[in-house]
């Protein structure tokens, strides 16, 4: 029912089936996103559009498959749809819930609430950043939905991955991304298990240690020290900088504050990232748990070395 | 014994470069899955599992040249550089057997929680292989030796340790015998004997500096001689000097000699100025040297006891006679 608009459909303006915002004509009026931009949250076929525009997913959250989602400990049993994580009728009383996210999904005990920031009418004048350097076209458009890719002269700080200018995430994600997610994915936002959980990874019971979650990237430049740098390892320090999708609490624009979360990573849909031959050998036995793209954003692992951690 | 003295000549180093990332690591995000796991590690530093994984490779392993496990250069094709002897002992030695079959007598021990010797914090320690080391160290330090981190234990660093090698036979001009040609000489022992046990075994020159300040980061008072009554750091024991010139050991019976493992600050080859450092008698892994005879007595408190070796480099006391020969002299 969902996918009859929103799947290469007229009614819509975002295709979650490939990953591609149409801003039809009339639709609402308002730019929600780059007429063709890729959507945030990828796709569930295709990311970027249908051939030759965009290219087939590599992982997607599987609909319609009844499982257990990784990082859950209840053995709660979810058979995906779009309701399982949207509601168009809870907006009604919820005006500032994220994308029309459930406020109750998975295990929650309850409400999660995601509020946002967008959209963003950019003016190309106001990225405050820690980041990008010279904010350039486009301008004026409302900045929701989908990637907004900067034009070309943009300097990026080295290792440039993506071979030209960065791409803009918006701004529009405020925060309790991370926290609804969990309502699923119950583990992950624990930092450290206090005790031993099998993660169905082959390694049994186990004390976990997890990314951090909901973590600034970067400190306060004006804070006397290494500046907007952290210490990584003893005595080195390297910049987390980033232009992945991050929290925007203060809604200041891309600064020192904001804070990494799922999506930061990973893509809510589906994504195009593809991963080298030599990583399933090295990920060893995975149990259960899946050793392909894993709805990661980036190639191989550059959500972690090249788009953040910078580690050369 | 053969003595590898030499005139100061100068040698002219191998441009060869020794990787300094850890090897396979290419910088394109590939290899990260190797060792960390973002949502379900199962060790701090999101690493995938513990010691077990770094010998995953490390010890009868295909994927590594160096089997820390049976302390041997294995040169797997991983590397098509050959940076030690293929087949030979490694420096450090193994965990579990020395040079593929001897038996490890005494190395350091690996997750056993304990405080290590000379540590006068009294900071409890389990060691495991990245409590020494770490793959990301050497990417901002290129020269880090044997990707060693550069702070380990209470020490406030960072330690660089350096290094010279590796070296080809056209820079041993300080060595009194035929070396192997072409022999890149980095994680092992050279063996120029020949079977000859009174020839020597090199144990390369690529050790430059640093080393002793670096385990002192743990071993906290061995790097000073002795303690001095009233200072903050008295201890009231005398030591062993540490990163001093063999020349400065000169006494009635001559400069200390040896082919044990010195520090070459030159690099000018094996001179009297190269200096002494805690790799020079102790091995960093494990050792299979023996302990006979009067080292069978009892015990020393908490230290380790006499009969154990203590990570030596050779058997007994090997090592104080490697260098002070002159002590096996009748008329000393």
């Amino acid at each position: 029912m969902c996918l009859t608009c929103h799947q290469s459909g007229t009614a819509a303006d975002t295709d979650v089936w490939n990953g591609i915002y149409g801003e039809l004509p009339n639709s609402d009026n308002l730019n929600w996103g780059t007429a063709g931009g890729t959507l945030l949250g990828g796709g569930f076929a295709r990311v970027g559009g249908t051939a030759p525009a965009g290219e087939p997913a590599t992982s997607a959250h599987t609909m319609d498959l009844t499982a257990v989602p990784a990082g859950s400990v209840s053995g709660l049993i979810v058979k995906l749809e779009c309701t399982s994580c949207h509601n168009i009728h809870h907006d009604f009383t919820l005006p500032e819930q994220y994308r029309l996210l459930r406020a109750r999904v998975g295990d929650a005990a309850g409400p999660l609430s995601v509020p946002w920031n967008g959209p963003w009418n950019w003016d190309g004048a106001s990225q405050t950043t820690v980041d990008f350097s010279t904010p350039q076209s486009p301008t004026g458009t409302y900045m929701a939905y989908t990637e907004v890719p900067f034009g070309a002269g943009i300097t990026f700080t080295p290792p440039d991955v993506y071979g030209g200018a960065p791409k803009e995430y918006t701004r529009n994600y405020r925060n309790g991304i991370s926290a609804w997610c969990s309502g699923c994915h119950t583990k992950y936002m624990e930092r450290k298990d206090a005790a031993s959980y099998d993660a169905r990874d082959s390694q049994g019971l186990k004390i976990r240690y997890r990314h951090a979650i909901d973590v600034q990237i970067t400190v306060d430049p004006a804070v006397p020290g290494p500046g907007i740098e952290n210490e990584y390892v003893n005595g080195i320090f390297y910049k987390f900088e980033t232009d992945e999708p991050l929290e925007d609490r203060s809604g200041d624009g891309r600064t020192w504050d904001d804070t990494m979360m799922c999506l930061t990573c990973h893509r809510a849909h589906g994504t195009n990232a593809t991963m080298h031959a030599d990583i399933a050998p090295l990920m060893g036995d995975r149990g259960e748990l899946p050793t392909g793209s894993m709805l990661l954003r980036l190639d191989n692992r550059q959500v972690c070395q090249a788009a953040c951690h910078k580690v050369i | 014994m053969t003595v590898i003295m030499a005139a100061a000549a100068a040698a002219t180093a191998s441009a060869a470069v020794m990787p300094a990332a850890h090897g396979i690591f290419t910088n394109n995000s590939v290899v990260c899955v190797t060792c960390h796991r973002a949502h379900t590690a199962t060790n701090e530093q999101l690493l995938m599992s513990d010691l077990g994984m770094c010998l995953t490779c490390h010890s009868g392993g295909t994927a590594a040249d160096t089997d820390v496990g049976a302390g041997m250069y294995v040169n797997s094709p991983s590397d098509a550089n050959n940076w030690g002897q293929v087949g030979g002992a490694l420096l450090g030695g193994g965990f579990t057997n020395i040079h593929g079959t001897n038996p490890t007598t005494s190395k350091h021990d690996m997750d056993v929680t304990q405080s290590p010797f000379g540590s006068t914090t009294g900071a409890m320690v389990a060691l495991t292989c990245t409590s020494c080391h770490t793959i990301h160290t050497s990417f901002a330090y290129a020269a880090q030796y044997r990707l060693l981190r550069t702070s380990v234990g209470d020490g406030v660093g960072p330690y660089a340790v350096n290094w010279n090698g590796p070296w080809t036979d056209a820079s041993q001009t300080a060595q009194t015998t035929t070396i192997t040609p072409d022999i890149n000489m980095g994680y092992t022992e050279v063996d120029f004997s020949g079977g000859n046990p009174d020839l020597p075994i090199e144990y390369t020159r690529n050790y430059q500096s640093g080393l002793s300040a670096w385990c002192e980061g743990c071993h906290t008072v061995y790097g000073t001689p002795e303690g001095a009554a009233g200072s903050p750091d008295y201890i009231p024991y005398h030591r062993h000097k540490m990163d001093v010139q063999l020349v400065q050991g000169s006494r009635l019976y001559g400069t200390p000699s040896t082919d044990l493992p010195l520090n070459d600050l030159g690099p000018l080859g094996r001179t009297g100025a190269d200096l002494m450092n805690c790799v020079t008698c102790h091995r960093a892994h494990g050792t299979d040297s023996t302990m006979t005879g009067v080292f069978l007595s009892a015990g020393r408190g908490g230290l380790p006891a006499m009969n154990t070796s203590m990570l030596l480099r050779r058997d007994n006391r090997g090592v104080c006679i490697n260098c002070h020969a002159y002590l096996n002299d009748p008329s000393y």
